[in-house]
């Protein structure tokens, strides 16, 4: 257990270092988009499509991170009006099933890089198409890790604050 | 066997289950049980990343988030209080003026009652209006301006609905202005009865000078919004690209507001955790929207829709109505993503423009926002102002009243939303 929260951990932090990357470029590239295409006529080739598939990047591991943060967009009138004692039951039932579908989400995804692979597509700048897609198989995974991450935990709540040290 | 999951399921979405994995998982049913690759649901998915206009969703969230994290809402603040602080009803029309601006760019996620809530509620006690009015008003405020662009609700719709964006950021702005006038009026005849020294604030061109200088770089955003997408000199991606460049620069150069090291990543991360919420949601509902349209379930719908309803005007209540119940369950993004693509094609039939539907449709949901029991605003404000959810249902409805008013108008009226999109696109 505790292996595996510091794992998150480490993720969440690599997952934000990536949004924090992937976002600065982007606002930079569009930017200067903009300008070359105002003023100069002229454009980046194969900006517009890469920062599309940049926009896909940062969305999966900002839902993962989303997870993490139980910030999940969800109809809550249910778990608004009852009592914190059965909310706890519902949410384990509810995230043991969003863990299933999104561990068949990941292999979903899965299914279409391998296509994509045989393919052989090439999205811009020699960038084969399935390396911008694999991001979906594994945001999904991820996603599904934190799912499973939180459903233990609440299965089995650590007992005292002490629990985090040996 | 796949009757017992969709059930399942639909109960799984009202216990709370996150909607990303209720709408990926009808999509992977929908499409096992009718024996097409579930990887189908993924190609959908993928889609995504060829909509030109989806670039604008996260460089809008991120300004909108730059603006909200800075010391923007203060100036703001100070700019509409110093402008219009001297009319009848003064501070509540500035309370206003300041939700529409500033959630016009935040997209009514919630944050304009909690970054400005707090500021604008002693603001009104102090001035004399009763508590009630003063948190029903910045309760219903927490929604409006969704209207006005560049608001992310629009642009999603746009996406969604397949409807040009720079259209609906023109059609939302006199309907978007009919609800602050109407609004408007609850405000004057509030701030007649509060007496004209406590409601009022004398104007004073010093002091219109100073908040004007402050807020000097934050301003021009305006502007470079409104002549840009009005006048059609940027697509509406072209405005996020400008706006998110250019409000990194101002907060963090030239205002300092916020840290390149200590606030900027952060914002990043928790501005891209709301787009990742939406934009999941969208993905997985791309898949499953292509299942129904496989199973010629909108066709059937519409079916349906054409035994029952006979009219446009009926047409047109049940949609206001469908739509206020819908508002109540669910927040604005997700309802867009779900909704939209099953109404789209009744409402054609119904000879009902795609840009007038979008209209309709925001201002339903941001007014389903405010409306008891469940209206998200009710629950952010109850939060927010340490008050019951029960107090605040009685001090919203008088201005649930007001919106209903200005809805009728907006869905009876197709003008009002479509004139400004002839005049200015030369449709």
């Amino acid at each position: 257990m505790k292996v595996l929260r510091a794992f998150d951990r480490g993720l969440a932090r690599a997952e934000g270092f990536a949004i924090v990357v992937f976002l600065g470029t982007m606002v930079g590239v569009s930017f200067l988009q903009v300008i070359l295409r105002n003023f100069f006529h002229t454009g980046l080739e194969g900006a517009d499509t890469l920062l599309r598939h940049g926009v896909l990047w940062i969305a999966l591991l900002g839902a993962s991170l989303a997870t993490r943060q139980a910030r999940h967009i969800r109809i809550d009138i249910i778990p608004r009006l009852i009592p914190a004692a059965q909310q706890a039951w519902i949410e384990r039932i509810t995230g043991l099933a969003a863990f299933a579908v999104s561990v068949s989400l990941a292999g979903a995804g899965w299914t279409l890089v391998r296509f994509e692979r045989e393919a052989r597509t090439v999205l811009a700048l020699g960038i084969p198409t399935w390396v911008a897609q694999v991001i979906i198989p594994l945001g999904f995974l991820l996603i599904a890790f934190r799912l499973g991450l939180m459903t233990l935990e609440k299965f089995r709540p650590p007992k005292t604050e002490g629990d985090e040290t040996p | 066997m796949i009757p017992a999951a969709s059930i399942a399921l639909i109960l799984l979405a009202v216990l709370g289950m996150p909607l990303f994995a209720v709408i990926g998982g009808a999509a992977l049913l929908g499409f096992y049980s009718a024996e097409v690759n579930v990887a189908a649901v993924m190609v959908d998915f993928y889609r995504m990343a060829s909509a030109p206009t989806l670039l604008a969703i996260p460089l809008f969230t991120f300004a909108g988030y730059l603006l909200a994290e800075s010391r923007a809402p203060q100036r703001l603040l100070a700019v509409s209080r110093a402008l219009v602080g001297w009319m009848p009803g003064g501070v509540a029309l500035v309370t206003l003026i300041t939700c529409a601006g500033f959630t016009a760019f935040t997209g009514a996620s919630g944050a304009t009652i909690v970054a400005l809530g707090g500021l604008l509620f002693p603001m009104l006690q102090q001035e004399g209006f009763s508590e009630r009015f003063s948190l029903g008003l910045l309760t219903t405020s927490g929604s409006l301006g969704l209207l006005f662009a560049p608001s992310l609700p629009l642009i999603l719709y746009g996406l969604v609905a397949q409807t040009r964006v720079d259209h609906l950021f023109l059609a939302g702005f006199f309907p978007g202005l009919l609800i602050i006038a109407v609004l408007s009026l609850a405000c004057m005849r509030a701030g007649r009865g509060v007496g004209l020294k406590a409601g009022r604030h004398p104007f004073s061109l010093a002091e219109a000078g100073r908040a004007i200088q402050g807020a000097a770089w934050e301003l021009p955003l305006i502007p470079i919004i409104l002549v840009g997408i009005y006048g059609g000199f940027f697509t509406a991606t072209e405005a996020a690209a400008v706006s998110a460049f250019y409000l990194l620069v101002v907060e963090v150069f030239i205002y300092r507001d916020l840290g390149l090291r200590r606030d900027l990543p952060r914002i990043m991360r928790e501005s891209m955790v709301l787009v990742g919420g939406i934009l999941i949601i969208l993905g997985a509902a791309l898949g499953f929207t292509s299942f129904l349209i496989d199973e010629e379930v909108p066709m059937r719908l519409l079916a349906v829709a054409r035994e029952t309803i006979h009219s446009r005007i009926v047409f047109l209540i049940a949609l206001n109505l469908f739509l206020l119940v819908v508002g109540m369950m669910m927040d604005i993004f997700s309802a867009i993503i779900v909704v939209v693509p099953l109404i789209t094609p009744i409402a054609r039939e119904f000879g009902i423009d795609p840009v007038h539907l979008g209209i309709i449709f925001l201002t339903n949901l941001e007014i389903g926002y405010a409306t008891p029991p469940v209206g998200l605003n009710l629950f952010i404000a109850s939060y927010r102002f340490e008050r019951p959810v029960t107090e605040l249902y009685r001090a919203s409805l008088p201005f649930l009243g007001l919106l209903l008013i200005a809805l009728i108008i907006i869905t009876y009226w197709p003008g009002l939303s479509l004139f400004l999109v002839d005049w200015v696109a030369g449709r």
